[in-house]
């Protein structure tokens, strides 16, 4: 049996349509990823299971209790912000330790815990500084101890990376996932960036103007996207029309073939480290090709034939 | 760096600012004399002030009376204020309409407004009279009390401490009431979470307003007429009835020392009670 599931949600804000009966279920333990562009319904229904939002209709079930009606200071979960919302006149300690403080938990135990938190993200030397000291890597962390010390049912995130460079970004990335693997703990993160999405999931929702694109693993959202914003959404991904199908090629599966089913004119090489990016155009379409060792001699303007693995192309519903 | 650029505030400050209160200081260095100023410093006004029991009285009635007006201003300013932060736009736009429309009309029609309310015909007496309340109360004015001085003070001041309070909560981040509700707070106790947030806009409101209502001449004029009187309306009647110029000034000098010492002393109350982070 699942252990949420979201059953036919609706959302709308003064007539404009945020969430179009979308369903999903995720198992215990997993970490369900919502993607999407900006205004998909990723947030919307974040804040519906965090319980900041009511649905129109539909119900949200957790570990088959229905929470729908549920007011969010009752839901047991805890959220990461984006902006990390942390209280600017209390310490670190006070900050890890309120949501035990509303549970009235005893004042040992407290103490013991908040400690246990800030050590886990390495901050147990700041406990008495107020986050307007820290950076924003330390706020994310202390948000994050302050979410996972309640041991919360479901962990939501809002798009906790946005803020932060990108080296840090994928530290704090990297350390989630240490986390929510360690803890077992149930997850919900928002986000609008694909590598982010592919790194962290079990499951991802991939949505698209308040409804449901495709649902999968992350391997199926990669390798097999099920439409043509799916292929183009996630990883980047050439669309090739054939006669009337497309066929959708990751650039590093195409490959350069003077006898290839297509002729291009070379437009820009750029090198990304592992592999350099060439970008062609034929007459129909913009092609991108990815080569891990690209042969020497290629220059603007040059004529090139292109072929690919059937076994890594695919049609896709236009 | 062009310093010229702070000439034009400088010439105002020192003329509009400096140079009234050093006349003013001057002035209340003077004995009184019917001829004619006289000459030579003296600080026998000040002793006058603090030697009277009267004056004494008078000077602490003032501060009593802008303390009440502050505490009042503060409990109804603070719902406002954040009414009109949690408020859509168009709300928001409503609420400061009716907050700041007030403030085009004179504090002087403001205050003649209440006599037509609170007066022995007034409009509070014969409301009181249509119900059948037709006891003595409803024959006699309410205007020359406290109550009526405090209920002009309080509408005339009311929009600078919603305005203070809500200059403070405009920095305020919404989401951390939505962390305090996710951690398990009620709405009352996730208010509670952020209202320190809140204190320094409340301490600014409360200084603003207790240094306006401490100072204010018109509305306790006219409302509190023989039977509320503070410094302000002393100092006026020394100076302007009684020609006692040097006596009308040391008042107003001993009025801004105690109200600056007053503040300072509640802002030092304030920072060792709540400390705010930087």
């Amino acid at each position: 049996m699942s252990y949420l599931r979201l059953d036919a949600l609706a959302k709308s804000y003064g007539g404009a349509l945020a969430l179009d009966g979308l369903s999903l279920e995720i198992e215990r333990g997993a970490c369900l990823v919502l993607l999407g562009p900006s205004g998909c319904g990723k947030t919307t229904i974040l804040n519906l299971v965090a319980g900041f939002l009511r649905p129109d209709t539909g119900r949200i079930v957790l570990d088959g209790q229905d929470i729908t009606a549920l007011p969010p200071h009752r839901r047991d979960m805890g959220m990461v912000f984006q902006d990390y919302a942390l209280f600017p006149h209390m310490t670190l300690r006070e900050n890890v330790g309120f949501g035990l403080r509303m549970r009235h938990v005893a004042r040992a135990e407290q103490l013991q815990r908040v400690d246990a938190a800030l050590a886990s993200v390495g901050l147990e030397a700041y406990a008495e500084r107020t986050p307007g000291q820290l950076s924003g890597g330390q706020r994310q962390r202390v948000a994050l101890a302050r979410a996972l010390v309640i041991r919360p049912r479901l962990l939501l995130f809002d798009e906790p990376l946005s803020n932060l460079d990108a080296l840090l970004r994928e530290q704090l990335r990297t350390e989630i996932r240490a986390v929510l693997d360690e803890a077992g703990i149930t997850a919900i993160f928002v986000t609008h960036d694909q590598s982010e999405a592919l790194a962290l999931a079990d499951r991802i929702a991939l949505l698209r103007a308040g409804k449901l694109e495709q649902f999968g693993t992350p391997d199926e959202l990669y390798n097999r996207p099920a439409t043509r914003f799916a292929a183009s959404f996630i990883g980047g991904c050439n669309l090739i029309a054939q006669g009337a199908a497309t066929i959708a090629i990751r650039p590093h599966c195409m490959r350069l073939d003077p006898s290839g089913p297509l002729q291009a004119v070379l437009e820009t090489i750029e090198f990304l480290g592992p592999s350099t990016r060439l970008t062609l155009h034929d007459a129909a379409q913009k092609i991108v090709v990815d080569l891990a060792t690209p042969p020497s001699g290629l220059f603007r303007g040059m004529n090139l034939g292109l072929g690919w693995d059937a076994a890594h192309a695919w049609v896709i519903a236009p | 760096m062009r310093p010229w650029l702070l000439l034009p505030a400088v010439i105002a400050m020192l003329g509009l600012f400096v140079a009234p209160l050093a006349f003013l200081i001057a002035e209340s260095l003077h004995r009184f004399s019917l001829t004619g100023t006289a000459s030579g410093v003296t600080l026998v006004n000040y002793f006058k002030l603090i030697g009277d029991a009267y004056y004494l009285n008078l000077l602490g009635e003032t501060l009593k009376l802008a303390s009440v007006a502050s505490l009042i201003c503060l409990t109804l300013g603070t719902p406002i204020a954040w009414t009109l932060r949690l408020a859509r736009s168009r709300a928001q736009g409503l609420i400061l309409l009716g907050l700041l429309a007030p403030l085009l009309v004179s504090v002087v029609v403001r205050s003649f407004g209440w006599v037509v309310i609170l007066g022995e015909f007034g409009l509070a007496n014969s409301a009181m009279r249509a119900i059948g309340m037709n006891g003595p109360a409803s024959h006699r004015t309410h205007l020359y009390t406290e109550p009526a001085v405090l209920a002009g003070l309080v509408q005339v001041f009311l929009p600078f401490m919603v305005l203070a309070i809500y200059g403070a909560l405009q920095k305020l981040d919404l989401q951390l009431i939505r962390a305090a509700r996710n951690l398990g707070a009620n709405r009352a106790r996730a208010f509670l979470a952020v209202l320190p947030l809140s204190i320094p806009g409340m301490v600014a409101g409360v200084a603003t307003v207790f240094a306006l209502t401490a100072g204010s001449y018109v509305t306790v004029a006219v409302l509190g007429g023989n039977g509320v009187r503070v410094l302000a309306v002393v100092a006026y009647e020394q100076a302007i009835s009684g020609m006692n110029w040097p006596l009308g000034s040391a008042i107003g000098m001993v009025l801004l020392l105690a109200t600056t010492l007053t503040l300072r002393l509640f802002q030092a109350l304030i920072a060792r009670l709540w400390p705010m982070p930087i």
